[in-house]
């Protein structure tokens, strides 16, 4: 084998050998998993609905993010939890009142890494709003 | 010049390099995927009547194949019911208005958490928007 490939192929294995090591890297990390996303899939205009999720294998201090948005553009949900203890979670992410039209809805989970949170999962829903 | 044995390494490291790399540098959104209780709510420990008088969720590890059975009903606030949810696993099994009783029969054939939810709590004077779960019952197939 000639010197450059030889640098060429451990440089390869040493890269895979440092991102594999990586501590919090989403490799390794376990994948959150939707227990139940309650929300609903029509509703009535200026009445106010609640929702609530139901998550499990969690990173610690990880973040949920739900969103609400008129196919249009115009939000009318925007809101983010922060989960000290990883593990199981369940609980109320938020609530609107809602115009009438059709919607589309999001939950992100956010985990902290280094160099900052990273998006680890996402859902999404529809909502038809009528009068 | 490189020996076809050396190509043949470099081209599966460089391959399998990328694919780490990718993961790495530029991983996807991951979809939720649903994930079965971890825990589980036996027949008889089911509470067979229930009432929501404000915004909330019942919720039930259930472990064994069989049939939900339940039935719901609601108040009225300026002519709009109880907003009830109900889900199996990561499925809404049904969404919407509830007056008058109505009645479910649940199917699971795998471990599932299942909701019964209450969703547009609203109290006006003399008008109360509830939710009423009655007859809640669990048979194992």
């Amino acid at each position: 084998m000639r010197p450059v490939a030889a640098i060429v192929l451990l440089a390869v294995v040493a890269s895979i050998v440092t991102v594999l090591l990586l501590p919090d890297h989403p490799v390794v990390d376990p994948e959150p998993r939707l227990l139940a996303l309650v929300a609903p899939r029509s509703a009535v205009a200026g009445e106010r609905y609640v929702l609530y999720a139901g998550l499990s294998d969690l990173p610690a201090e990880s973040v949920v993010l739900v969103r609400l948005c008129h196919d249009d553009g115009d939000c009318v949900l925007e809101r983010a939890t922060r989960i000290q203890e990883g593990g199981v979670w369940w609980g109320w992410i938020g609530a609107f009142v809602a115009p009438a039209g059709s919607y589309t809805g999001r939950i992100f989970v956010r985990a902290p890494g280094r160099g900052g949170d990273r998006s680890i999962a996402a859902a999404a829903w529809s909502l038809r709003v009528h009068d | 010049m490189i020996r076809p044995a050396a190509l043949l390494v470099l081209t599966v490291a460089a391959l399998l390099g990328r694919q780490v790399f990718d993961r790495a540098l530029h991983a996807p959104e991951l979809v939720l995927t649903a994930g079965p209780p971890t825990e589980c709510v036996s027949a008889a420990e089911i509470v067979a009547d229930q009432v929501l008088y404000v915004n909330g969720m019942v919720r039930l590890p259930l472990c064994s194949p069989g049939v939900l059975r339940f039935t719901l009903s609601g108040t009225a606030v300026h002519g709009q019911g109880a907003h009830a949810h109900v889900t199996v696993g990561p499925e809404v099994h049904w969404d919407g208005e509830v007056i008058e009783a109505r009645h479910f029969a649940v199917p699971l054939n795998a471990p599932a958490w299942i909701t019964i939810s209450f969703l547009n709590d609203r109290r006006e004077g003399p008008d109360d928007r509830n939710l009423w779960i009655s007859d809640l019952g669990f048979e194992a197939y």
